[in-house]
């Protein structure tokens, strides 16, 4: 990885990394091979210097009247820069003479600075002239043994067996030699770098403008994207053959792109919300898509919503369901995904900008490779239909003249809180009442009269109701009141209210009415009909008795 | 190539990339800086034998060269004077411990220019001429075969020495031998007297038949050694020159706090018995830098010396006359001035 992060990502930037890394390599070896070469001429120079020296000492040796003019000669060569030291050793190991003074009829163990013992060892190992390098100190050393011939000195003739050590300063050489180091890495690194500027420029001209044209037609940069001929004559095939291929690629994404917008075009227009959307078991669904028909859904300007229609969709949809329909949602959600994944259907109110509307959503499960599970579905909204149904209902269920219950809406409210009244053991009481001759209201004042009187009737019956009461019309003149959670004394009260209401009422055709009702709680195990019989029987009662009068028992 | 840079430039690593460019570049600069750095070379001087001029040894052995900054300094030993001038004429050394007699043949010539720049001792008594004991005054040296180096300090003893029993040179049978050889040219009979220095003058005197006929306690200031330089090595390196004088001064200290190991190296250099440096050191006086500070002053004592010994040099045969340099030229106080107390 930490190659992959130095390792520039073009092609030329890697050609660059590739040329300075080759370069650099060559100039060393190039360097130590001409270390190797020059270091070793610049000893083998240094030593032969050193021989030639220290045979002109030993012809000293030869010649030399006197030791002491031995001695000057000795000094007078050493003072030579290039020469750090002469020594003329006798047989047993002392130093006879010397370049200096203070070495002289010493020990050679007793010499500081430099080992002359050891370059003694040597030469006596050695047969003839010797010369041989001390790296310690970067100097040559000839040693010579001291086999006078025909020495003008008698001195010196006592010298025979002994040895001539001469000590090279090859700083000199060595300095040389890396100057011919130094010059050939820098006519190496210069060959090499005009080397890689002339192959980069080669790539640049034949490879890397060609390659750049093609990098930026695929990234769609390209003003030529039809005009393959862009590339030159010149341009390598496989360059070529990869321009071709890139634009056929390229046509291939244009073809795409336009489907893929007459795609979206089509979810946009249609009627409603295409949406996808991704239900994970640990929470956190979102929807994936969702078309722009969103915005009018939801009441929202397009134009005021700046922002992704997916974000806005998962921002503003959920927190919009009603409370009271969010519970159905999600267990319509729970249910789809339960098992087997099964289609999701569900109808809930939202609140939208123009007001509460009505949705219904159908989606369908989709397999995918992805976590979670989608679902591709439609949103409508449906609250034109949902009014309609509303209004049927209410028809069905209501009388049209007065606006009470029918026998058709009372029936099911009978039936259910009679059941809960015996399932939680609960009072409910029923009242029948009837209007007293209201036959000659309606012959004598007209129908007209006669239907403004029962409407009358039913406005003041139903202001001594409850929220919890209901009240149909029976039937002619009959209505039925349905008391939950009511004794016979309490239904009797209702009743006999009601009836004084209405016998102190005025009416439209100026004549008093009286009403005869009938009360009746609930018997275990009383059915519809049986409560229905006896509050019946006891209206009846009620009119048998002189009319204008509540009968409860 | 505005799509090469595009590529490149426009790619996340080109910073990469110009820290490679920039690794060359800094490379090249190394390899520029070893080719071209100079290897500091330590400073030559050549020395004979004479004690007065081994303190150098001193500053050498115990590191102070390096302590006052210099890269080290190599002593390159000679026979003689004569020799020690030879190694600077043939510029094998930078400085040479001699006298103003050196200075003055050095600058006689047509090769390098010489400077002096300290003063090192002043002779009070190690300068002598010796004889075989039959010429027992200096007037009888007339008949003698004296032999003394040409052109060295021991001209300058032996003009003294004209001087106060009123010789004339010209009467003088004078035999040019370096100091080395005079040993030899007792015993072979070649010579009868002799214009010397130690160490060879007490070998001279160890002989039964050879005595001291003149010193120089009996002519004040008559030899004084100095440090000669070369004039280029003054003005390319003064610092050189002055931390050189520095670890020479410290030498002088040093040897004051223990003279017996300074003995030790100074006969060891010398290549004299200690007994032998013990007798010669009552006749060097060491200069330090601060009691030499009037001798460079115009007027002063190493500029008339020097113009007597111009002189005194133009008298001898087998001298070549001076030239161009004057007097005052030759003495260069530059030194001295920078490290003196004022």
């Amino acid at each position: 990885m930490m190659a992959g992060r130095f390792m520039p990502v073009t092609l030329t930037g890697r050609f660059m990394v590739l040329t300075l890394a080759i370069a650099a390599l060559s100039v060393v070896i190039i360097g130590s091979l001409s270390y190797s070469h020059n270091i070793l001429d610049a000893r083998k120079a240094a030593k032969g210097a050193a021989v030639d020296r220290i045979l002109t000492v030993i012809d000293a040796t030869e010649t030399a009247a006197t030791t002491r003019s031995l001695s000057r000669f000795i000094l007078s060569t050493a003072a030579q820069p290039a020469i750090s030291a002469i020594v003329v050793i006798a047989p047993d190991g002392q130093v006879a003479l010397s370049s200096r003074r203070a070495w002289q009829d010493r020990a050679l163990e007793a010499i500081p600075g430099i080992p002359l013992a050891e370059w003694f060892e040597v030469g006596k190992e050695a047969t003839g002239v010797h010369a041989f390098w001390d790296e310690g100190f970067a100097r040559a050393v000839a040693v010579a043994p001291l086999d006078p011939v025909n020495p003008a000195s008698r001195l010196v003739e006592s010298l025979a067996g002994g040895q001539v050590v001469l000590s090279m300063d090859a700083n000199g050489y060595v300095d040389t030699a890396w100057s011919s180091v130094w010059f050939d890495v820098f006519w190496m690194s210069g060959l090499l770098l005009v080397t890689m500027a002339l192959l980069t420029g080669i790539l640049q001209w034949r490879v890397v403008s060609a390659l750049e044209a093609l990098y930026h037609r695929a990234r769609g940069q390209s003003v030529a994207a039809d005009h393959p001929s862009a590339l030159r004559d010149s341009t390598p095939l496989e360059v070529k053959t990869l321009g071709r291929a890139i634009d056929e690629l390229e046509q291939t994404r244009t073809a795409l792109n336009a489907e893929k917008q007459r795609l979206s075009n089509i979810a946009d227009t249609i009627p409603g919300v295409v949406y996808e959307y991704r239900h994970f078991e640990e929470g956190g669904d979102v929807f994936t898509h969702i078309s722009a028909g969103i915005l009018p859904l939801l009441g929202s300007d397009p134009g005021t919503v700046n922002t992704d229609l997916v974000d806005y969709a998962n921002r503003e949809l959920w927190p919009r369901i009603l409370p009271t329909d969010l519970d159905r949602v999600i267990e319509a959600t729970q249910r789809a995904n339960e098992g087997v994944p099964t289609e999701w259907q569900a109808e809930f109110r939202i609140q939208t900008d123009r007001g509460i509307r009505w949705l219904s959503g159908h989606a369908m499960p989709v397999d995918d490779d992805e976590p979670g599970q989608l679902f591709r579905g439609v949103l409508l909204d449906i609250t034109a239909r949902k009014t309609l149904e509303e209004r049927l209902e209410r028809a069905a269920t209501s009388d049209p003249l007065t606006g009470a219950l029918n026998r058709a809406g009372i029936t099911p409210q009978l039936d259910r809180l009679i059941s809960a009244a015996h399932r939680q053991q609960d009072a409910l009481s029923v009242v029948m009442f009837d209007v007293d001759r209201f036959k000659s209201v309606n012959d004598t004042y007209g129908h007209a009269l006669g239907d403004l009187a029962l409407q009358r009737v039913v406005a003041l019956a139903k202001d001594r109701l409850r929220g919890s009461d209901s009240l149909a019309r029976w039937g002619g003149e009959e209505f039925l009141i349905l008391l939950p959670a009511t004794r016979l004394d309490g239904a009797v009260g209702v009743a006999e209210a009601i009836r004084r209401e209405i016998g102190q009422a005025d009416f439209p055709h100026a004549r008093p009415l009286t009403i005869s009702a009938g009360a009746a709680e609930l018997a275990s195990d009383e059915d519809v009909d049986g409560l229905l019989q006896r509050v019946d029987n006891r209206l009846y009662q009620a009119k048998a008795q002189g009319r204008d009068r509540v009968v409860g028992r | 190539m505005s799509g090469f840079a595009a590529l490149v430039e426009g790619s996340v690593y080109w910073p990469v990339l110009r820290g490679v460019r920039r690794g060359v570049f800094l490379s090249l600069f190394v390899l520029l800086g070893g080719c071209e750095r100079p290897e500091p070379e330590p400073l030559r001087i050549a020395v004979n034998a004479w004690p007065g001029y081994q303190y150098f040894a001193i500053a050498q052995e115990q590191g102070f060269a390096e302590q006052a900054g210099l890269p080290g300094i190599r002593l390159v030993e000679t026979a003689s004077l004569a020799d020690s001038v030879r190694a600077f004429e043939r510029h094998q050394v930078d400085l040479i411990g001699g006298t103003l007699a050196e200075l003055v043949r050095i600058n006689s010539g047509d090769g390098r220019e010489a400077r002096a720049v300290l003063a090192l001792n002043r002779s009070v008594g190690a300068d002598m001429i010796v004889a075989r004991d039959r010429f027992e005054t200096l007037g009888s040296l007339r008949s003698a075969r004296l032999a003394l180096e040409p052109g060295s300090v021991n001209a300058l003893v032996l003009a003294a020495a004209a001087r106060r029993a009123e010789l004339d040179l010209g009467e003088l049978t004078l035999v040019s031998m370096p100091q080395s050889e005079m040993e030899r040219g007792f015993v072979e009979g070649e010579i009868d007297a002799a214009v010397t220095y130690p160490p060879v003058s007490g070998q001279l005197l160890d002989r039964p038949d050879i005595h001291r006929l003149f010193d120089t306690r009996q002519v004040s200031d008559a030899v004084i050694d100095i440090l000669i330089a070369d004039k280029s090595v003054i003005e390319t390196s003064p610092e050189d020159l002055q931390a050189l004088v520095t670890a020479y001064e410290r030498s002088l200290d040093w040897s004051r706090e223990y003279p017996e190991k300074s003995r030790r190296i100074i006969a060891r250099h010398a290549g004299m018995e200690r007994e032998a440096l013990i007798d010669v050191e009552s006749s060097i006086e060491m200069l330090s830098i601060s009691g030499q500070k009037a001798m460079w002053e115009p007027g002063g004592v190493l500029a008339r010396d020097l113009e007597g010994a111009m002189r005194v040099l133009g008298q001898i045969p087998d001298i070549r006359g001076t030239n161009t340099s004057s007097a005052p030229g030759m003495l260069d106080a530059s030194v001295i001035n920078a490290l003196a107390p004022p």
